[in-house]
């Protein structure tokens, strides 16, 4: 039992883009619907009109030069399927699998996860250290902005009305680099994240001094963040156990965690130190080319 | 802002009238009578609701109806009947996996998803399908056990799987 | 069959129907004309109610009754007690009260008249914490004290019990609140028949208990009421008293046509019983060679707004604190505190998983605390045949030590024990 709301399904892009407008504030966007609609069950949202962007080919998965193109209705499902996505970024295929159960993969779209804007959104990490850029479209303009410059806080993010997020470009990974995600909930399934993280490492030509490094942790601050402090003590040099215990230690400190029903903030605290210290090892691993999957 | 639409439910046609908030689970036991769909939390959270879209598990009560349109929906109506039973419902039944049976027709529905992609599945995979069903009696060990004896079953009679 | 069941696994007579979805469950009966039931709960978790207004609702299309405390010809229930109302009619004392239920000719239209109910509440102070709730001055859940009720149970002389033993062990344990979580939700259908009778298809364990229970709350005759359970989709103690079945009978009769009801599960989580939180305290005196002499607990129980199972929960629990070993001095005091909390009922083992975690932890305590094997201090204190209990009860036939043995050996136990 739904409040009741009109339903706009448009045949292709600019008749979204048209409707938003046409609908003004209470026009929602509707793509998996497994965050909307439980929402509107629990009278959080009361969209006055729905517009469908299934089918409008935002679902696919390209890959160009110098990068990949993600469309905003892309499933998680899909994304946990893809070989492009297998084969180029693990780290997003990690977070895609992460989320939800398979049924909620199966209506779930990337789009959906990164706009409803929680705290513990699982895609995020993984697009942060992939350094993602988001295209976001209205009828009046078209812009791409890092993903870092989406969020604005819990629930809230750069969107304008009438204005949707199109698709994601995932730059394509340096030689001789690896990235990981890792989420820790109260069970392994359906559930939000207690924290989770992700991180990517390129080692320099000597396979050992770390040229660049990206941590980014989520459900431990207003929005996810990246742990800029600690990827500095990281870059220019030798990787060691030593040196990724540090960063994990002041990654940790630079987050801003509560308390919730989820895990206290101390607890949050001790999984950033445990969660970085393991993703920056596995991407180092993969890296090395050690470790592919 | 009623609206006529079609859905096709085990290979039949149904027309009904909806209203665009009207959702698929709700579709399919109020208005088609196909109860075998359970609703328990209508949340997304229980799987109870599950069927299959196009043959994906999804939850029917994250799902307007309205966007089913010209889509495969399959309930657990459409699996097997009890004259002829498909064999991970014989495999349920001989495994005891069912106590109360709410959870059964999700689960059902998910497993059948699985076998139809990986029809040799290791323990982890069926744990993996099946976590977006809860079982509130069985302890899910009896479930894992008869999801993996009908897949032996299945690829060991060719054609087996109806 | 040739007489033997035992050992043999047989199939469910019913598993055919569950495993092809053709088993019919609460909320999948129907009959023609049926209306849908749905109930407006309490905004506070303490508060005098100052007025009801349901003319608003009864005015909107498709609302063909609201019921509220006035409609209950007998508005108090309970198993032990009788405190809790149908309707809420001075008070409400936990959010899952109800206060009014509306019958519309579809969900929708029930849903949409509960925002049109108006109710005056006076917000009251609301006690949470047991303990909190058994001082004098703490805000009352009813009448002049919130301990319901204190049972007693004494054996020999704790006293000459603590001067014997060698160590003393104290601890507090707490238990949360668990919801039984059946996965299918409270459903009740009822229809009042030509010939005067209600009918109704309802998802409980316990039908007759049901039957009583709506036939002094409708003041109508019980063998004009019949229960009807149906496939249950699990209950586990949550489906083991009246819930939602006066409503429907009660909207049966005023609208004359079938009612049913399905409760969410935020309604299943707020408005129907839970297991009682316990707050246990152990005390136990020990000798040089590991036998407990003495014993005192002490467990308050969480009733939450009402009683219903709680007083049942709170005795098999006493009977049981002082754990399957013989103990010569024991004392034992369980109290049942109401607060406004949800309501604390029955659910697998009956308040018993709540004092078997708290001593048994107790044990690992003590045995620690004398540095003897976990296992041995417990062997040695079992109960055995002719040992009596803290009620005074002799047992017969037991085989508590057998069992044990035999779990030692199937699990591989780390050491050697040295039975005695
Ligand atoms: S009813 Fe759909 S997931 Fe629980
Ligand atoms: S058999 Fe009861 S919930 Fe699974």
């Amino acid at each position: 039992m739904l409040p009741r709301t009109l339903y706009i399904r448009p045949s292709d892009l600019t008749k979204a883009l048209e409707a938003l407008e046409e609908h003004g504030p209470g026009a929602r966007v509707i793509a998996g619907g497994t965050d909307l609609i439980p929402s509107m069950r629990a009278r959080t949202q009361l969209p006055s009109c729905l517009v469908d962007i299934q089918g409008l080919g935002l679902d696919t998965i390209t890959r160009t030069d110098g990068f990949v193109r993600i469309g905003a209705a892309c499933t998680f499902s899909e994304l946990a399927r893809s070989g492009i996505i297998r084969e180029m970024f693990p780290v997003l295929r990690e977070a895609a699998s992460a989320i939800g159960a398979v049924q909620t993969r199966n209506l779930a779209t990337i789009g959906g996860n990164l706009s409803s804007a929680v705290p513990s959104c699982d895609s995020a990490p993984a697009l942060y250290v992939l350094k993602a850029r988001l295209t976001l479209i209205s009828l009046r303009q078209q812009r791409a902005i890092p993903v870092e410059e989406f969020f604005q806080g819990p629930r809230r993010t750069v969107l304008a009305p009438a204005e949707i997020l199109a698709w994601i470009d995932v730059p394509v990974p340096p030689d001789r680099s690896g990235s990981a995600f890792l989420k820790i909930g109260r069970r392994k399934a359906l559930t939000l994240a207690i924290v989770n993280a992700a991180a990517s490492v390129c080692l320099a030509k000597d396979g050992s001094t770390v040229e660049d490094a990206t941590i980014s942790l989520g459900a431990v601050a207003p929005t996810p963040l990246r742990a800029r402090k600690a990827e500095a003590l990281l870059k220019g040099c030798t990787w060691s156990e030593e040196l990724v215990k540090e960063a994990a230690w002041v990654a940790s400190g630079e987050t801003s965690p509560i308390s919730d029903i989820r895990a206290s903030a101390d607890y949050r605290r001790e999984l950033c130190k445990v969660l970085v210290r393991r993703a920056l090892t596995h991407a180092w691993k993969r890296a090395l080319g050690g470790d592919q999957r | 802002m009623k609206r006529a639409i079609i859905l096709v439910v085990n290979g039949t046609e149904h027309s009904v009238e909806v209203q665009p908030s009207d959702l698929l689970v709700d579709v399919l036991r109020d208005r088609l009578r196909l109860t075998g769909t359970k609703k328990g939390c209508g949340t997304g959270e229980c799987g109870a609701c599950t069927v299959l879209l196009d043959g994906k598990p999804v939850n029917s009560c994250l799902l307007l109806a309205i966007r089913c349109e010209g889509r495969q929906i399959t309930t657990i109506e459409g699996l097997g009947t009890p004259d002829s039973l498909h064999v991970l419902q014989k495999a349920f039944i001989d495994n005891g996996a069912v106590q109360c049976g709410f959870c059964a027709p999700g689960m059902l529905l998910s497993a059948k998803a699985l076998l139809d992609e990986n029809p040799a599945p290791s323990e982890m995979d069926i744990r993996q399908a099946l976590a977006g069903n809860i079982c509130r009696c069985t302890g899910y060990v009896k479930i894992v056990k008869a999801v993996s004896s009908a897949a032996r079953t299945m690829s060991g009679a060719e054609g087996g799987g109806r | 069959m040739n007489g033997s069941a035992i050992g043999v696994s047989r199939p469910r007579h019913d598993a055919v129907l569950q495993v092809t979805g053709r088993a019919l469950y609460g909320d999948d009966y129907e009959r023609p004309g049926m209306l849908y039931a749905k109930a407006l709960r309490s905004r506070h978790p303490h508060a005098r109610i100052l007025k009801v207004d349901t003319s608003r609702a009864l005015k909107l299309a498709g609302v063909k009754a609201v019921i509220t405390a006035e409609d209950v010809p007998k508005n108090r229930y309970g198993f032990t007690h009788l405190d809790q109302p149908v309707l809420a009619d001075d008070k409400v004392r936990y959010m899952g009260d109800v206060v009014a239920v509306v019958a519309a000719t579809s969900w929708d239209a029930a849903t949409e008249a509960l925002d049109q109910i108006e109710v005056d509440y006076l917000p009251l102070p609301a006690v949470f914490d047991p303990v909190e709730a058994m001082k004098p001055d703490a805000p009352k859940v009813h009448g002049d004290s919130n301990i319901v009720s204190h049972i007693k149970i004494r054996s020999g002389d704790v006293t000459e019990g603590w001067r014997i033993s060698s160590e003393i062990v104290e601890d507090v344990m707490r238990t949360q609140v668990v919801e039984h979580c059946h996965i299918e939700p409270h459903a009740a259908l009822a229809e009042l028949t030509d010939d005067g009778t209600y009918v109704i298809w309802s998802t409980v364990q316990r039908p007759f208990l049901i039957a009583s229970d709506l036939s002094r709350i409708l003041q109508y005759p019980m063998n004009k009421i019949r229960v009807i359970t149906p496939a249950i989709g699990g209950g586990f103690g949550g489906k083991n008293e009246i819930t939602i079945e006066p409503y429907v009978c009660l909207l049966a009769a005023k609208t004359k046509r079938p009612v049913k009801m399905v409760l969410s599960r935020e309604e299943e989580f707020c408005g129907t019983t839970v297991r009682h939180p316990y707050i246990v305290k152990y005390r136990s005196g020990v000798t040089k060679d590991g036998k407990i002499v003495a014993r005192q607990v002490e467990i308050i129980s969480d009733s939450g707004a009402y009683v219903s199972w709680g007083e049942s929960t709170l005795s098999k629990a006493s009977i049981h604190a002082a754990g399957p070993y013989f103990i010569p001095h024991v004392r034992i005091d369980g109290y049942l505190v109401y607060t406004n909390n949800s309501i604390g009922g029955a659910m697998r083992g009956f308040g018993v998983p709540q004092v078997g975690f708290a001593y048994e932890c107790h044990m690992d305590n003590i045995a620690a605390v004398i540095g003897m094997d976990p296992l041995e201090f417990r062997y040695k204190n079992l109960l055995t045949d002719n040992s009596s209990l803290p009620t005074g009860q002799v047992l017969e036939f037991v085989t508590l030590r057998e069992t044990v043995r035999k779990a030692v050996e199937l699990v591989g136990w780390k050491k050697e024990v040295e039975w005695e």
